[in-house]
């Protein structure tokens, strides 16, 4: 089966932005300080100066919504491309511009010409959906079949009073649409199984499973390594939650729960419940594991193959080798 | 000599008393299974879904040493 559209190789030389699209965003430029370190070595070489001396030079500058918008209508292209083109030439998107610190112009960049399929839209999958959004993935497909209901309030980031009995995927695409209009959605209001994965995985760089139950994960992990995509795994109970990255190449997850006829539809969760603050955590350790197979070559974010155990009550992250 | 137990979720209320901070430290003089270190303490052994010798998962058939850390842990399935 062959895998999804390669991500672009990091470390390409700057394409400039044309003369008349500079004069064109010029009053969308916001001046920054130039980035003080290098945040990876996956980052472009040093920035020739793109610009006449009229103008300044955009290694100092960010680029705002508006801008954004001018530089998407002169392509003709997508604002999640439209701010990868903009990086490209060394110019940041205001909106990214805390993520200088920790990402390189062309991380970001292919951040935005990634797409994610995240399987569940609750407890864990409304974090990470809000999380990938805001850190910059530009295509984000998702699915949920369930609806709101009052006892998800205690914990699912886009669940609120006035969406009880809504479609947890309309949500999130509802959402997604006020925080980061940019991405580009793709809602499924349907459950995961193995006649809806290989559309759900069509052409996509990572699945990240928040779904929650135990047979519908093993299904997900083995259509994902059928699809030559990376598998992000997560789950909770009570104060303990486990995130996992299963290589492209590798069904990791098999290892933690084996094929099985008798495999436990749910587990602890069921006795200790999902109190909120563990869903947030855990998709914060998805992201970033996400972030690590849409970013193979960056030198700080988790490995593969490492089983990440959050226990909040102590508090401790223990690594664990599977 | 000893091993060191840590439990995990609901396991932990197999043992009475069980504190999650220091975990379990339990003699241990000779090699045994990790059967017989949970059934020595109790613990359901259908409901042990992994376990981890010193931060490496194992089966239920390893044998753990004097001095080894061990962790079981149950299914989780919670999203």
């Amino acid at each position: 089966m062959p895998g999804p559209a390669p991500l672009p190789s990091p470390g390409a030389v700057p394409s400039p932005l044309p003369q008349e699209l500079l004069r064109l965003v010029h009053p969308h430029l916001v001046p920054c300080p130039p980035a003080q370190n290098s945040a990876s070595p996956t980052g472009p070489p040093a920035i020739t100066p793109l610009l006449p001396p009229t103008f300044p030079n955009v290694a100092s500058n960010a680029i705002s919504l508006g801008g954004v918008a001018a530089v998407s209508a002169f392509f003709a292209c997508p604002p999640a491309e439209a701010m990868a083109r903009c990086l490209e030439a060394g110019l940041w998107p205001l909106r990214f511009l805390r993520n200088r610190g920790v990402l390189s112009p062309l991380d970001q960049a292919t951040l935005l010409r990634s797409r994610v399929t995240v399987l569940g839209c609750g407890g864990l999958g409304g974090y990470v959906l809000l999380l990938l959004a805001r850190l910059g993935v530009g295509a984000l497909r998702f699915c949920d079949p369930d609806t709101f209901e009052e006892t998800n309030l205690n914990r699912q980031a886009l669940c609120r009073e006035d969406r009880i009995g809504l479609n947890k995927a309309e949500a999130a695409k509802a959402e997604l649409a006020l925080v980061a209009s940019h991405v580009a959605t793709e809602c499924h209001p349907i459950a995961a199984t193995p006649e809806t994965l290989p559309a759900l995985l069509h052409g996509t760089h990572a699945l990240v499973d928040c779904l929650d139950s135990i047979p519908a994960r093993q299904y997900a992990a083995a259509a994902a390594v059928a699809h030559n995509v990376p598998f992000v795994h997560g789950t909770i109970a009570g104060w303990e939650g486990f995130a996992l990255l299963c290589p492209a190449t590798d069904n990791t997850f098999s290892r933690l729960y084996p094929p099985s006829k008798t495999a436990p539809a749910h587990g602890a969760e069921a006795t200790l419940g999902t109190p909120a603050p563990t869903p947030q955590v855990t998709a914060a350790l998805q992201a970033m594991l996400t972030l690590r197979a849409l970013l193979p070559l960056h030198p700080s974010l988790p490995s593969p193959d490492i089983l990440m155990h959050l226990d909040l009550g102590l508090p401790e992250i223990e690594l664990l080798f599977v | 000599m000893s091993i060191h137990i840590k439990l995990s979720t609901t396991l932990r209320q197999s043992v009475p008393g069980y504190n999650p901070v220091a975990g379990i430290t339990l003699p241990l003089e000779e090699p045994a299974t990790a059967t017989q270190v949970a059934l020595r303490l109790g613990l359901p052994l259908q409901d042990i879904k992994l376990v981890m010798i010193n931060g490496r998962q194992a089966s239920l058939d390893a044998t753990i040493r004097p001095n080894d850390q061990i962790a079981f842990f149950p299914p989780v399935g919670g999203g």
